[in-house]
C-alpha cells in the first residue's frame, strides 16, 4: 500500500483535483490570450530566436496543443494523459525560457507569455513551480485512481 | 457523471473569464511613449531586451521617453536601461 506525505487516497484525490483544475485554467487561458491576439501572437513568434523560423507552424500549433492538453481532464480515462501531456509540455517551455536566457543573442519581449507583466526570469520560475506542480500529480495519480475504482 | 465535469467547467469559465478581462492588446509593430499626456505611437517596434530594468528612446530632438507596449500606462516596456535613438 503507498503511503506518502499525502497520506490516504482521499487526499491524494483532493491534490489530483486541485492540480487538474489549475492546469486547465493555465492551458485554457494561456490558448485564448494566444487565439484572440493570434496576428500579433505570430508576429512575435517570428521574432524569437530558436523558433522564430517556424512561426507560421507554431503560432496555431502551440494553442491547439495547450487545449488539447486541458480537455485531457475532461474525462476521467484521460486524466492521467493529461498530467503526462501538461508535465512535457511545461518541460518543454520551461527548456525553452532557459535557452533563451542563456544562449540567445537578444532576449525579446516577455510579453507574449502566460502572463505579460512577467520577465523571462520570473516566468522561469512560474513554469518550474507548475512542472512539479503536474509531476506530483503524475506521481500521486495511481493512489488516486486506486480510491476512484473502489468507491 | 455530472460532478465529474462540474470542476473542469468551472475551471474553463474561470480561464475564459480571466482571459476575456484582459487588458489592452499589444501590437507587435508598434510601441508607444508618452508625451505631454497623450500616447504617440513611434511607428516601429523597439527591441529591448527584456531585463528588470527600463526601456527609453531618444527622439531627434534629445527628449529622452520611457516606452510602453501599448496606450495605456500599465504597458510600460521592460529593457536593461539601454536608450535607442530614433
Amino acid at each position: 500500500m503507498r503511503r506518502s506525505f499525502l497520506g490516504n487516497s482521499s487526499r491524494s484525490k483532493i491534490f489530483i483535483e486541485i492540480v487538474s483544475f489549475l492546469l486547465i485554467v493555465l492551458w485554457i487561458y494561456a490558448a485564448i490570450s494566444q487565439l484572440t491576439q493570434l496576428h500579433n501572437f505570430h508576429v512575435r513568434l517570428g521574432q524569437f530566436p530558436f523558433i522564430g523560423n517556424y512561426a507560421d507552424v507554431l503560432y496555431w500549433l502551440l494553442p491547439v496543443t495547450e487545449l488539447i492538453a486541458a480537455f485531457l481532464f475532461f474525462f476521467s480515462q484521460t486524466k492521467m494523459a493529461g498530467l503526462i501531456f501538461s508535465s512535457v509540455l511545461l518541460l518543454l517551455f520551461t527548456g525553452y525560457i532557459l535557452a533563451l536566457l542563456y544562449f540567445a543573442d537578444s532576449i525579446p519581449c516577455s510579453c507574449s507569455g502566460v502572463i505579460p507583466s512577467l520577465s523571462w526570469t520570473q516566468h522561469l520560475f512560474f513554469n518550474v513551480g507548475c512542472f512539479i506542480m503536474a509531476l506530483l500529480g503524475v506521481a500521486y495519480y495511481p493512489t488516486f485512481n486506486q480510491n476512484r475504482k473502489y468507491s | 457523471m455530472k460532478t465529474k465535469f462540474l470542476l473542469p467547467m468551472l475551471a474553463m469559465i474561470l480561464a475564459i473569464g480571466m482571459s476575456a478581462t484582459e487588458k489592452v492588446e499589444i501590437d507587435a509593430t508598434q510601441d508607444y511613449i508618452l508625451e505631454g499626456g497623450q500616447f504617440m505611437p513611434l511607428g516601429t517596434e523597439i527591441p529591448c531586451i527584456n531585463q528588470n530594468d527600463k526601456c527609453w528612446v531618444e527622439l531627434e530632438n534629445g527628449q529622452r521617453y520611457e516606452v510602453y507596449d501599448a496606450p495605456s500606462p500599465t504597458s510600460k516596456k521592460a529593457g536593461d536601461g539601454t536608450v535607442y535613438q530614433l
